[in-house]
């Protein structure tokens, strides 16, 4: 089904534009042309977020981090196990992705620790990947209380997951 | 504010290495980091491209305008002061990420925050801005495709069961979003309001 909906989307966006009369492949190409430029302006963004990003996973210091937090996440529900994920996953989609591949290689995917961090996983976006993408698009320079609110939700997320996976369990 | 959270994401990243002995790794790491980034970049670039000349033939249908206009009794209330040319974009941004189409997403918001920055000729995010960061981060996709398919992967015996639970805590999340928006809004507005007497 979820393989279905970008090829539909593109054929209903050609179709929609041939029967509006619009000159598809000239508004295509500039249209594009803008697409190209966007890439360009997040460049910059991407290299310092996501290489600083690499010095906190590989020293270790994301992994001490998790241990030194795990008891008060433990006191809130959240199982140690689902943790690295949950921890981890405001930083680096793909890092989060990793975790969450050997959370389910330790605990097994139907686990509760499985189940938890896939609600995890779901629930929120790479907070330090997408706010400073999103700015540097439109050149703000202060960023006010977006990173506080987006970390509320993302610990809300988090909270609800594992509450979440106990109600559905059954 | 980000700034500070870059600085220190480098500086405790460094300290921590080195203490560890790791200054080799990640001296590595880093370079390989960056490299990625501009290789991201140019797969970006194409999906960017892609999304970006098909929304266009949309917008030039006039489907924005027709969807913007739909939405706009919810959009004008969860951002205040966005124009309706911004608030095109986020109508879009908004369904192409509930429908977890990322590629389309992405540049899709950045075009939002751009015909936003209109109105932030400080360098200082709006109000608008924050609530759809904020919302943009704390997930809306309604399948997540990519965790199931890993649990799937993985040998789990119902990967699509957790749908629910991942439905629930998305849903809070973007709640909390809202929320804490609306929240911190009165408080940074009282911020400034001090700062300024």
């Amino acid at each position: 089904m979820t393989d279905l909906i970008a090829p539909l989307m593109i054929l209903f966006i050609i179709v929609y534009g041939l029967f509006r009369r619009v000159p598809v492949y000239d508004v295509f190409i500039s249209g594009a042309k803008k697409g190209l430029t966007a890439a360009l302006d997040v460049l910059p963004t991407l290299v310092s977020m996501l290489s600083f990003i690499s010095l906190l996973v590989h020293s270790g210091a994301l992994a001490a981090f998790t241990r030194l937090c795990s008891p008060v996440f433990q006191a809130l529900g959240i199982p140690e196990g689902a943790l690295p994920v949950f921890l981890v996953r405001p930083f680096s989609g793909s890092a989060a992705l990793a975790m969450l591949e050997q959370t389910f290689a330790h605990y097994g995917p139907d686990s509760v620790e499985g189940r938890v961090a896939s609600a995890m996983m779901g629930s929120s976006e790479t907070i330090f990947y997408t706010l400073p993408l999103y700015f540097a698009a439109a050149k703000v320079k202060r960023s006010r209380y977006a990173v506080p609110a987006a970390l509320l939700a993302w610990f809300a997320g988090g909270a609800v997951s594992a509450w979440a996976c106990r109600i559905f369990a059954g | 504010m980000m700034n500070w959270i870059w600085a220190a994401i480098g500086i405790i990243g460094i300290v921590w290495g080195i203490a560890a002995g790791k200054g080799g790794a990640i001296t590595d790491q880093v370079m390989r980091a960056a490299i990625d980034a501009v290789q991201l970049c140019v797969k970006l670039a194409g999906g960017f491209a892609l999304w970006t000349g098909l929304i266009a033939i949309l917008e030039r249908g006039g489907a924005m305008e027709r969807m913007a206009k739909a939405a706009k009794p919810l959009l004008t209330r969860l951002f205040p002061g966005a124009g309706e040319h911004a608030r095109e974009a986020i109508a879009m941004n908004l369904t192409a990420n509930m429908l977890g189409l990322g590629n389309a997403a992405t540049p899709m918001g950045l075009e939002a925050m751009r015909r936003m920055a209109d109105d932030a000729p400080d360098g200082a995010a709006t109000d608008a801005m924050c609530m759809f960061l904020v919302i943009n981060a704390s997930s809306v996709q309604l399948f997540p495709a990519t965790v199931i398919a890993l649990r799937a992967a993985s040998g789990s015996s119902a990967p699509a069961s957790v749908l629910a639970a991942v439905l629930v805590s998305t849903a809070a999340s973007t709640v909390v979003a809202v929320l804490s928006c609306i929240a911190l809004r009165a408080v940074w507005a009282g911020r400034k309001g001090r700062a300024l007497s």
